[in-house]
């Protein structure tokens, strides 16, 4: 996977549209849409389908991240029927996605200090590994548990 | 070393906005894409400030070249660095310090210390001695590798 994504948590989400007018304010337009009334965030792939559709290399890495050069994109939308989750799109001319504001001075994504319920969290691969070991842990636990009833 | 989501009790802190849990490796990253980082390195950090004391940023001394207190009043009013790392400092004096920050200024704050600070915008979890060395020493490595 990508150094870093941003990851949803749905159930802490309250719908407030904070992270939406953040990235309005940063970027002039909004790179996150909202799919029942939640955010959906692009998950830089690694393989990035936009990026590899691109008739016109518009789209590079930056830090693994894919990034859109405006002045290449000639607003085909192929990228926006490639992605398979939808988090790109073109509006006036030029194809929009989530950059984790490594094109802006930010040091963090805008959208995630924004957010007031902690829905939003900047995660990178080392943390899933230790986010993936307590419920390694469970699923031991619960195994044993029925070993033993076995017996 | 994250597998601790929820360092304390939601209501534990001072206030509801508590600091986001980083890995070193966010640490590092925003080290890296931030413009005028600053450390301040404290006295109590024992063996892992020695892996911070030759980076290539900016440090101040606490208390050698200024107090912390007046550190805290020249970051909020010169408003020159965006990103501050805090290490070595007395905890509840770190908290007060970086309580004056969060409210009175727009830099963002990291805290490098082995205990999470829930008055930080990012903080490292709680974590034993030794994890809190090798979590220093993979900061300095990967923050030294461009």
């Amino acid at each position: 996977m990508n150094p870093k994504i941003i990851v949803l948590d749905p159930s802490k989400c309250s719908k407030c549209n904070d992270c939406i007018v953040k990235c309005e304010e940063i970027h002039g337009i909004t790179r996150v849409k909202k799919a029942e009334g939640i955010p959906v965030f692009c998950m830089q792939c690694e393989n990035a389908p936009c990026m590899n559709i691109c008739p016109v290399d518009a789209i590079y890495l930056k830090d693994n991240i894919p990034i859109v050069n405006k002045d290449r994109c000639i607003s085909c939308s192929m990228c926006e029927i490639a992605c398979p989750i939808g988090a790109i799109y073109t509006k006036e001319r030029v194809a929009h996605k989530c950059t984790l504001c490594l094109d802006v001075d930010r040091i963090t994504p805008a959208c995630v200090e924004a957010c007031g319920d902690n829905a939003l969290k900047l995660i990178c691969d080392e943390c899933l590994e230790t986010i993936k070991e307590p419920k390694r842990r469970k699923l031991i636990k619960l195994l044993a548990e029925e070993w033993s009833e076995g017996i | 070393m994250l597998g601790r989501n929820i360092p304390y009790q939601p209501t534990a802190g001072t206030n509801l906005n508590h600091a986001e849990l980083v890995s070193t490796k966010i640490a590092v990253n925003m080290v890296k894409r931030s413009k005028n980082p600053l450390l301040i390195l404290g006295q109590n950090g024992g063996k892992a400030s020695k892996y911070l004391e030759d980076l290539n940023i900016k440090k101040i001394y606490t208390p050698r070249d200024m107090n912390l207190l007046d550190a805290m009043k020249k970051i909020a009013k010169e408003k020159k660095h965006d990103l501050v790392l805090f290490m070595g400092i007395k905890y509840y004096y770190l908290a007060q310090a970086i309580s004056y920050l969060k409210h009175f200024s727009d830099t963002t704050t990291m805290t490098l210390d082995g205990r999470y600070h829930p008055n930080a915008n990012y903080s490292l979890p709680n974590m034993e001695d030794t994890e809190h060395i090798e979590a220093i020493k993979r900061f300095k490595m990967l923050l030294s590798n461009p």
